[in-house]
């Protein structure tokens, strides 16, 4: 009988090491775990970027287009990749009409910290320094002065410098050989003290992986919100990875321009599920509630009514995309704090697209 | 009793100055070495930074190609010299 018994308890040690270790090694091939210091440095790091970053309007303009850009971490060694984008929508004044349809149209660009601190200058101090690229095959170029233009700045300086040399690049068309320079910008370096003392040079860690950057860049093009309470306002965001190695977490940011501070934060999160392969399948997105006392991350702040959402992936200054993914892939953050988790379907949110079928 | 300070010199005379370089740099084995050489050829061989057509007088000019980080990214130089073609 005893036989049996010790059988069993083998059988049982067996199923449960392959229930949870099986999960373990397999989230552990495409992420991994992190701790809450982890995710607490990205948070900061990333709201800390964003407080140098400025790619909306300065001065809002009827009729124009309301933009937005998200930053992320492109790979473990801590760079980073942004998305500037024009929403799908018009700020009209009163009886004016949309010019154009509003297109969604892009300026992606990555933020490298990692550039050689020796300058042309030998006695000069070494510095650290930073670069702002445009990728050009990720935007829509545009002849500029129109509704489409899109600029992103970063103040490398330290604080209080009342002249800071912005880094600064724009999604303008580069001019025919022989044709005039038209101010295109596609890319700037210089050094920053105050980059390298906000912590903005060196990786929290380096943990993030390849699949980790393909959901962080698939985000940038999905993850979108609304408020009707603030109308149509430009916005930040950051997206990162939270301590599960399923949970992808965003803060967004509402900003009335440059004379107004931001008007809120916006948390949430988004937990993926995909195959062993990597094909995303389902997204449960949902949004954290008001910091309580003492509270400072991980949670939404200020007074942020809306609703955030996922669109299909469009095709840049060509494609828009129903009015009714709001309703059907959003959730609400109202009086009442966060509304119902939302479940998506994102292999249906992906189809049509190369996006899900990773080869990792 | 006197043994052991002197097994903990030889020790520090052994391993202390291995340790020490490992700080700032890493062996590398044959393979990475070839690896890291002919990736850069190739990185090389598509880049063009020199003149096209040599005219006089001109200044010559120069590349120099290397990693950024372990990663793999890659940094490099383009000089013009401090002489003349005549």
């Amino acid at each position: 009988m005893r036989i049996p018994t010790v059988r069993f308890k083998h059988g049982l040690a067996v199923s449960i090491l392959l229930l949870f270790g099986g999960a373990i090694v397999e989230s552990a091939e495409l992420t991994q775990p992190l701790t809450a210091d982890d995710v607490a440095c990205n948070e900061r790091q990333l709201e800390r970027l964003l407080s140098r970053l400025a790619a909306g309007d300065k001065v809002i303009r009827y009729p124009s287009i309301p933009k937005a850009v998200l930053v992320t971490y492109s790979n473990s060694q801590g760079f980073y990749e942004g998305l500037s984008f024009t929403m799908q929508s018009w700020r009209l004044s009163v009886g004016q009409g949309p010019p154009v349809e509003a297109y969604e149209s892009y300026l992606a660009f990555n933020i490298n910290p990692s550039i050689r601190t020796l300058l042309v200058n030998p006695e000069r101090p070494q510095l650290g320094q930073v670069s702002l690229g445009r990728e050009q095959s990720n935007s829509n170029l545009v002849a500029p002065g129109g509704y489409f233009d899109l600029l992103v700045t970063i103040d490398p300086s330290l604080p209080g410098n009342p002249q800071p040399d912005l880094l600064e690049i724009n999604n303008f068309e580069v001019p025919a050989v022989g044709e005039p320079y038209n101010g295109f910008l596609a890319n700037s370096t210089k050094p920053g003290r105050g980059l390298s003392e906000d912590g903005l040079l060196t990786a929290c860690h380096e943990k993030l992986t390849a699949f980790d950057r393909h959901v962080f860049a698939i985000l940038q093009r999905t993850l979108r919100f609304w408020s009707p309470d603030l109308g149509l306002l430009d916005s930040e965001g950051a997206v990162f990875r939270g301590e599960d190695p399923h949970i992808y977490r965003f803060n967004l940011y509402p900003i009335a321009g440059t004379d107004n501070p931001a008007l809120g934060r916006l948390a949430g999160e988004l937990r993926l599920s995909w195959t062993e392969e990597g094909k995303l399948t389902t997204g449960v997105l949902r949004m954290l509630p008001l910091c309580q006392e003492g509270q400072d991350i991980g949670c939404s702040k200020g007074y942020v009514s809306s609703i955030t959402f996922l669109i299909p992936p469009l095709f840049g200054g060509q494609e828009l995309y129903s009015n009714d993914v709001a309703d059907d892939n959003g959730t609400y953050f109202n009086d009442d704090g966060p509304g119902p988790a939302r479940t998506v379907d994102l292999e249906r949110l992906l189809a049509g697209t190369t996006w899900n079928s990773p080869d990792f | 009793m006197e043994k052991r300070p002197a097994l903990l010199l030889l020790l520090l005379v052994l391993f202390a100055r291995p340790a020490n370089a490992a700080e700032l740099t890493q062996p590398l084995t044959a393979e990475e070495v070839a690896c890291n050489e002919r990736q850069l050829e190739r990185l090389l061989s598509r880049i063009q930074s020199g003149d096209e057509v040599y005219g006089y007088p001109q200044v010559p000019k120069g590349l120099f190609f290397s990693y950024s980080n372990s990663v793999g990214l890659y940094d490099g130089l383009a000089l013009a010299m401090q002489w003349w073609r005549e």
